[in-house]
């Protein structure tokens, strides 16, 4: 893990939303950096802005929510300033994607599964027809769906959680982005299958050379992916740095706090 | 913390007054429904059937435009206009809001019931069924058809199958908030279903109810107005919006006459905006996530 | 980390059995088997751990004991007198206060046009049990009291309170009726780390105030390990492994147990990164599978 340029930089992000007629800080002057290839976990309780931070990346912030000041660099632009979609469409999909909590807000109820993984090869790699559907099953097969053939033509709703989930990281992946954002993919799902799936965005982020930005909560969860850590409170960063060094050595209170409400195995 | 100063039915009227449109609207109806009760008590007001007869000429006074003496002018055998727009708007208004208050009512119960009490789920759903895929126009014209044309049978006819739809909309809501937490709360802490209803499942059904109800108003009116159309409506001896809309339709291509039927088809647009503008604000009102 | 282990009371009293329960969704073809001949014994004042994923029953189990879903086939008996089936209403009120539930999710299991004060007595309104108003709210203010929340918070909505202030609401709903045992079905699941700290040891104080037992229902196994005294694992409607806390996760038998384990993430980055995990694949079992005993109080499910 080179730590040479940052991939994505944010500085005093500053992000608020009107609520019932009043204005509120939730992003209140974050700055963090996200290193080429590495694994950041950003951990905080809810309320904390996690899901909001993660939004403000791909330009999917709630109607009522805007970015007040701040920046955000990826690739020497800063995507904080973006207001167009068509500036947005450029970078979501093909540089930065995202999985989220629920694999069914992701994904339409009404296409297969396979189509929908295809639009997003369609779309972003401009392959057609018959090669985009070899590319799609070639993918899902990736993501560890072994009958990739069969499951093409199903709906969502008839497969499992974990199954769903595997579809979405595989379309999110077809079009090779530089940055996953995962954001508690794994919150909704059992723990057995929580564990596969994290093997297979280990797996997943060793081939395709990922930069993964991974939220939660879940203090088991972060410890087996991330190099780093961010810990999130209340709209900022208290404390980052390596994993070891949050777990055995955490600095600020809040961390300490939060380590030490574990049960332990 | 502070003793809660939260009431529901405070919130929601504090909302729906936020909403100028709709308050004018509201006041509109208010002064509208006023207006339409004192008319006939008010002085100089001629009656909705009387023929008029030119005293000079003894020619009836036919399709008289808006003027001084007859302010809506008078229809093609001399009546007074004014007085049968008003005299018809009670009618109309009487027969919707009856009609609405029934359907709420019956399908309020029978969609509870119908949602809550599983045993007789699939009764209900097969009856819903059956009358539900008869066509509600056809039931209406023949019961129109096969009874004496008049104010109750109109009523009677809407009523029939007009709960229907509310009964549904009722029931799948019941059947969605059944199975949550609260309710199963509730069965275990040993509270009687009559309790559960009122007290869990009632107050989520309020807002869907008065949204429900006031858009009935204007959908019965144009029913009526329908099958007036089609020939069973009311009689002409009874003016409704149904009637005067009817008759005046023969008009349109006479500029002179249109006002036959402009004015009774602006009292009806009126009418219907204005219960729909109000609907929608209170169905916003109620809803708990506007509050504040 | 105390461990208070089953054998170390000498009285075992049982306050509950659960045998051989059959409990099945749908009808003809659709017919499914949620809970597929269980049984086990839950002690007087212990910790009774239900652990599962999704669909393996562990939830419709809970709800059987209460009488909220039918059972098809078993018996379950409560303090000697089997509850399961039909029964007379007046063990049916009796029931009403001596077993009771804490659910899942705070946002759903209160009702939100209701206040605080109606919530919290609806039991007592149902079983009658007070004298009069000024009793009843007494009631209701000590139970508040005992979950950590204020007296003036009776006067209040839900949707006023946060998740973790929610859930104890639900809790004083629960024991206000003075219970005996308290089913709690995935209490903590959708609450924050440091409330679901705060209110696990809520569960533990007021186990010990109040004198109850606890059947806890739970996927997350670690979560177990700091609260119950013995766990029974559940996977597809069967126990497949049922031991004292530090034995199970000492000696895990079953396949699926150790599967289990192995997935939970343990928030020790050299533990995790190097974990080898444990993959179950569903046994066949060639004859009807039995409980066996392994060791003391160790149950196994095998051929």
């Amino acid at each position: 893990m080179s730590r040479s340029e940052p991939l994505l930089c944010i500085e005093d992000l500053v992000i608020k939303f009107k609520v019932r007629g009043q204005t509120i800080e939730v992003i209140r002057g974050l700055s963090l950096k996200l290193y080429r290839g590495e694994s950041l976990a950003i951990v905080g309780e809810s309320g904390a802005g996690k899901s909001v931070l993660a939004k403000a990346l791909i330009g999917a912030l709630d109607k009522n929510g805007w970015i007040d000041s701040g920046r955000i660099i990826y690739e020497g632009m800063d995507i904080a300033k973006f207001q167009a979609e068509d500036d947005w469409l450029k970078i979501r999909g093909r540089e930065i994607a995202m999985v989220f909590q629920e694999p069914m807000t992701a994904l339409n109820p009404l296409k297969t599964i396979g189509n929908q993984v295809e639009e997003a090869i369609v779309l972003h790699e401009g392959y057609r027809g018959r090669d985009a559907r070899e590319r799609a099953i070639k993918v899902l097969e990736n993501a560890g769906i072994e009958d990739a053939r069969k499951l093409y033509k199903k709906y969502p709703h008839e497969l499992s959680g974990g199954m769903r989930q595997r579809v979405v990281i595989a379309a999110a992946l077809a079009c090779r982005p530089k940055i996953l954002i995962c954001d508690e993919p794994t919150t909704a799902l059992d723990v057995t299958i929580q564990a596969q799936i994290l093997k297979l965005l280990n797996r997943l982020q060793e081939e395709y050379k990922l930069t993964i930005l991974f939220i939660s909560h879940d203090l088991g969860v972060v410890a087996k992916v991330a190099d780093r850590v961010a810990v999130m409170y209340c709209g900022k960063i208290v404390e980052a740095g390596s994993v070891k060094e949050i777990f055995y050595n955490p600095r600020d209170p809040y961390t300490i706090s939060l380590l030490s409400k574990l049960p332990y195995i | 913390m502070m003793n809660s100063g939260y009431s529901y039915w405070n919130s929601t009227i504090r909302a729906f007054m936020k909403n100028k449109v709709s308050l004018f609207f509201m006041a509109l109806m208010a002064v509208f429904i006023v207006f339409i009760i004192i008319q006939p008590y008010l002085p100089n007001q001629k009656s909705p059937n009387v023929i008029y007869v030119d005293d000079t000429t003894g020619l009836q006074l036919i399709n008289m435009p808006p003027g001084r003496e007859f302010w809506f002018g008078t229809n093609s055998i001399g009546q007074d206009m004014w007085a049968r727009i008003w005299s018809g708007t009670r009618t109309s208004l009487f027969i919707g809001i009856i009609v609405a208050l029934w359907e709420n009512a019956i399908g309020l119960i029978i969609g509870v019931i119908w949602g809550y009490v599983r045993r007789l789920e699939n009764i209900i759903t097969s009856i819903y069924n059956v009358i539900n895929n008869l066509p509600r126009v056809i039931i209406l014209i023949l019961l129109a058809y096969t009874m004496k044309p008049g104010v109750l049978t109109m009523i009677f006819t809407m009523c029939i199958t007009g709960w229907l739809d509310t009964a549904r909309i009722v029931r799948n809501i019941v059947v969605i908030i059944r199975d949550r937490e609260y309710n199963i709360a509730s069965r275990i802490l040993g509270t009687p279903a009559y309790r559960i209803i009122y007290r869990n499942i009632l107050p989520y059904l309020v807002s869907v109810l008065v949204l429900k109800a006031t858009l009935s108003i204007p959908a019965a009116i144009g029913y009526e107005v329908f099958l007036t159309y089609i020939g069973l409506g009311l009689p002409l001896s009874i003016p409704s919006l149904g009637n005067l809309i009817n008759e005046g339709r023969g008009y349109i291509t006479v500029p002179s006459l249109r006002y036959q039927l402009m004015i009774p088809a602006m009292v009806l647009s009126i009418i219907t905006v204005s219960f729909y503008a109000i609907g929608n604000a209170f169905a916003d009102a109620s809803d708990p996530r506007n509050h504040f | 980390m105390i461990y208070i282990g089953a054998d170390c009371m000498d009285k075992k009293e049982i306050i509950l059995e659960v045998k051989d329960l059959k409990v099945e969704y749908g009808k003809g073809k659709k017919r499914f088997t949620a809970v597929d001949g269980v049984s086990f014994s839950v002690y007087k004042g212990e910790t009774f751990g239900l652990a599962g994923e999704s669909g393996s029953g562990k939830t419709t189990i809970g709800r059987a004991i209460l009488r909220i879903v039918e059972t098809k086939g078993g018996a379950i008996v409560f303090n000697g007198i089997k509850i399961s089936g039909k029964i007379d209403r007046k063990l049916d009120r009796e029931l009403k206060r001596s077993i009771q539930m804490v659910f899942q999710d705070p946002m759903a299991s209160l009702n939100e046009r209701a206040k605080v004060d109606y919530i919290v007595s609806e039991g007592l309104y149902n079983t009658k049990k007070y004298i009069d108003e000024f009793h009843r709210r007494k009631k209701v203010e000590k139970a508040l009291l005992d979950v950590g929340l204020l007296p003036q918070h009776a006067d209040c909505f839900p949707h006023e309170f946060s998740g973790g202030q929610r859930q104890r609401i639900g809790i004083a709903r629960a024991i206000i009726m003075e219970p005996e045992l308290l089913i709690l079905d995935e209490p903590t699941s959708a609450l924050d780390i440091s409330t679901r700290y705060q209110i696990i040891s809520l569960f533990k104080a007021l186990k010990e105030k109040l004198n109850l037992t606890y059947i806890f229902i739970t996927h997350d196994l670690s979560l177990l390990r700091s609260i119950a005294d013995r766990i029974a694992v559940i996977y597809r409607g069967k126990i497949v492994e049922l031991a004292d806390t530090e034995r199970l996760f000492k000696n895990p038998i079953h396949p699926y147990t150790r599967a289990l384990l192995s997935a939970i993430p343990v928030p020790d980055p050299v533990v995790e990164k190097n974990k080898v995990l444990y993959i179950y694949n569903p046994l066949l079992y060639n004859n009807p599978p039995r409980l066996v005993e392994v060791e003391e109080g160790h149950f196994v499910l095998r051929d």
